[in-house]
């Protein structure tokens, strides 16, 4: 019961001093956080520079609970073998798939995507009758690839009371901690 | 406990650093495959248009290839490396970028066999459908294409030389 014992304790000797120090502190990361976040969306251009995969679609590329990294410079520009991430009307769930097909337009792509692991193409998601997704269906296209560290929340998703029970404990750590000193 | 490290304090420390162990090691995995050779060698040839129609429904033009693949990929299956899509994709430019996916296929690293392939139409594998009415007459190329998914690390693509195509003025 040290665990609990010991954080009561650093609470009960913190004076406000301390206390408004280290509540400066844990505001501190929350801004790094949020601003590494919104640095990502300028530097990639995109309004979701890191997804994480919520389906088997892709496998065995990309699973459940892999990271992937997403930019839309269009740079080079897009093209069959890519994977992309788009957003169908006003469906909240975004797809990862791979662009099967592209063709240009009046500054336009029509692109037909396919997951890797359908066997069939996507045209049965898309809105009856649509035959192609556009550049403003897209989020973005995947370029780094981390695995498995997405899975955290996924579970965070599922279990709200992980959440709760994750945000609450880093707010605790953040106000207790020390930095070591002498 | 005093001025000591609590023992929630000390769990945040060990788990980051954990973190920033397997971090680092994914970081050095990432950049000592970037640097070795990607090199392979694919040829294909016999490319050639075996049907050829008009589809009134859709709008658009239909057609079927045949092509012959040959390579050995050994080297781009380093250690870094989980697996490659392998694709065979269709360019031509009616005015503007056509591209059409033919043919893929998934190959693991630990699966890496040089690929011979006399190919008609591998069951699943894909007919040419364009937007629009644009493919007669139409000169293409056809690439292989390889895109590698890496275990950690930057995704990214190798292309083959391309072999050149002619659409029929007619369809057939």
């Amino acid at each position: 019961m040290h665990v609990v014992t010991d954080t009561l304790n650093e609470f009960k000797i913190m004076d406000k001093r301390r206390f408004s120090h280290q509540f400066v502190n844990l505001c501190l990361v929350i801004a790094t956080a949020l601003m590494t976040w919104k640095g990502f969306m300028i530097s990639f251009n995109t309004e979701s520079p890191i997804v994480v995969v919520l389906s088997g679609s892709m496998e065995p590329a990309y699973y459940r609970g892999d990271i992937l990294f997403l930019e839309m410079w269009n740079y080079p520009p897009l093209q069959p073998g890519d994977v992309v991430v788009y957003k169908l009307g006003d469906r909240d769930i975004p797809i990862v798939h791979r662009i099967m097909n592209l063709h240009e337009e009046d500054d336009d792509y029509y692109i037909l995507t396919k997951g890797d692991n359908n066997k069939v193409n996507d045209r049965g998601l898309y809105t009856p009758g649509q035959l192609f997704i556009q550049k403003k269906d897209l989020l973005g296209r995947t370029w780094f690839y981390i695995p498995y560290v997405g899975i955290i929340t996924i579970w965070l998703a599922d279990y709200p009371i992980l959440k709760y029970l994750l945000i609450g404990g880093m707010v605790i750590i953040g106000l207790t901690s020390r930095e070591p000193q002498s | 406990m005093g001025m000591m490290h609590n023992v929630t304090s000390r769990f945040n420390s060990s788990f980051f650093f954990g973190v920033t162990v397997i971090g680092i090691l994914a970081a050095i995995n990432f950049a000592t495959s970037f640097a070795v050779d990607h090199s392979f060698s694919a040829s294909i040839s016999n490319v050639n248009v075996t049907k050829f129609i008009k589809n009134s429904r859709y709008n658009w033009d239909e057609a079927e290839l045949t092509f012959n693949l040959n390579g050995n990929f050994s080297d781009i299956f380093n250690w870094n490396v989980k697996l490659a899509f392998f694709y065979v994709e269709l360019e031509y430019n009616a005015l503007e970028r056509n591209q059409i996916t033919l043919w893929d296929k998934i190959i693991w690293r630990n699966q890496n066999t040089p690929i011979n392939l006399n190919m008609i139409k591998e069951k699943g594998k894909y007919a040419v459908r364009t937007k629009k009415h644009n493919l007669k007459g139409a000169t293409g190329t056809v690439k292989l294409k390889i895109e590698v998914t890496p275990i950690v690390g930057l995704i990214y693509k190798l292309e083959s030389t391309p072999a050149f195509v002619r659409f029929p003025n007619d369809y057939s």
